[in-house]
């Protein structure tokens, strides 16, 4: 995949619709910097009929697109073995027969990818087929060419593996959704996705699963970012009920920029 | 950690620009290698050609050293035919005279006495010549007691006479070659 990677290297588009859960976001990018960014309310891509799709479709350039799509409709697992092995078909059985003893539907209506994030742990990601290909049919009617389909939490995920002390966890909040991902030293070790209620419902939430990795993985959450993708709440109400559970934010790195786009700085 | 590359668009697009700069990098990489390949066999060869430079210049010394060998064995053949009969000869002069004179000489001053004389000596050069003296003593015990010493060594008696003076007696007697 890295070889890959390096000898074919994928073209960045310059026009990115980040979906979220009750909204849309696009940024048109130059020179790595986002130059034009607009959000549009109410679109969803997974249901373009009841939303407005149509109103961000005609605001679309005729040029090379990406989607970034929020975590609510991927499923995340971080899977830790004693040793992994080196041959990537073994790995594959051994994710794949990992994956079925936890997963109860049917996986071959999933598209399925995992990564090895050490020399234990493996990130497996699951996201339904026909979401993409709903997602495809919607932009080839649209002429319009759509080249990259990525994930908001990942590109987070790889944008704090470049940070010299990445926060201990990030939440990334949406409309209606919240994903929590806890690491160590950059690397994941446990992700979750609930449903957003109240602020201090998600703040109690956040501090309930800070406890349970503090018991479960062996670490001390302290530190952490939140990349929130609401209009109306502010990061900051919610730092202060957290900051209440001795867990202090670091995410002035992050403002006024998008970690979920890729190729933007 | 790696870099995680998620992309699920079923269409992608290669970035030209830094597929380009990868290609020719690795081109680059290539033609480094190469050269410094290129570079290392060159030298080698050359290394190779200098070696056998060496070689063929101690080959011909060596040659040239066997060709003087040769000519040195030749002068010396023709040499030793020149002097091989000249040698032969001085061998057998050599193997002839391989007997000391004095040796026969010395043993006759011990054997007779200090009143006689050796009127005549014989001595043939070759060592089991026999050795013939003719001698004179003022008495005849003188010539009995140099009978007596001379009997190991074969001592034949060719004469005896008397005379008014002296008693004369001619003797022959054989001394083995002292060297053996």
């Amino acid at each position: 995949m890295d070889l890959k990677n390096l000898l074919l290297p994928e073209r960045l588009p310059r026009q990115m619709i980040y979906a979220g859960d009750r909204h849309c976001e696009l940024f048109m990018l130059a020179n790595k910097r986002i130059v034009q960014r607009k959000r549009f309310a109410g679109v969803t891509l997974a249901e373009p009929d009841a939303g407005r799709w149509a109103d961000m479709a005609v605001q679309l350039q005729p040029l090379d697109t990406g989607i970034i799509l929020n975590s609510e409709p991927f499923i995340y697992n971080v899977f830790e073995f004693d040793r992994l092995p080196l041959s990537g078909k073994l790995l594959q059985e051994l994710v794949a027969w990992k994956l079925q003893k936890i997963f109860p539907e049917n996986i071959e209506a999933y598209d399925h990818q995992f990564f090895r994030l050490n020399k234990q742990r493996i990130l497996s990601i699951l996201i339904k087929k026909t979401l993409l290909e709903q997602i495809e049919t919607l932009f080839r009617e649209k002429h319009i060419p759509l080249i990259y389909v990525g994930n908001s939490t990942l590109e987070i995920i790889n944008r704090l593996a470049k940070w010299k002390r990445p926060p201990d966890f990030f939440v990334e909040m949406d409309d209606a959704s919240c994903c929590l991902v806890f690491s160590n030293k950059g690397i994941p070790i446990y992700i979750r996705k609930f449903k957003i209620g109240s602020r201090l419902d998600v703040a109690a939430e956040i501090s309930k699963t800070v406890q349970f990795v503090k018991s479960n993985y062996g670490c001390d959450p302290r530190n952490y970012c939140i990349i929130n993708h609401q209009e109306e709440n502010s990061a900051d109400d919610m730092a202060a009920d957290l900051a209440r559970e001795n867990l202090s934010c670091q995410s002035a790195a992050f403002e006024r920029t998008a970690p979920y786009i890729p190729g933007s700085q | 950690m790696r870099k995680i590359y998620y992309n699920l668009a079923g269409t992608r697009k290669i970035d030209a620009r830094a597929f380009a700069l990868t290609v020719s990098v690795i081109l680059l990489a290539m033609v480094l290698f190469n050269g410094i390949t290129i570079l290392n066999l060159a030298s080698q060869q050359r290394q190779s050609r200098n070696e056998k430079n060496e070689i063929r210049f101690s080959a011909q010394k060596l040659e040239e050293l066997e060709q003087k060998t040769l000519q040195y064995q030749k002068e010396i053949s023709v040499l030793k035919k020149k002097w091989n009969p000249k040698l032969t000869f001085a061998n057998s002069l050599i193997e002839r005279k391989c007997f000391s004179f004095i040796f026969r000489l010395n043993f006759l001053e011990k054997v007779l006495s200090g009143s006689m004389r050796i009127r005549q000596l014989n001595m043939v050069n070759h060592p089991p010549g026999r050795i013939q003296i003719d001698v004179h003593a003022l008495a005849q015990n003188e010539l009995l007691e140099l009978y007596k010493k001379l009997l190991p060594y074969d001592l034949v008696i060719g004469s005896e006479n008397q005379t008014t003076e002296n008693y004369r007696a001619s003797l022959s007697f054989k001394i083995n070659d002292e060297k053996k």
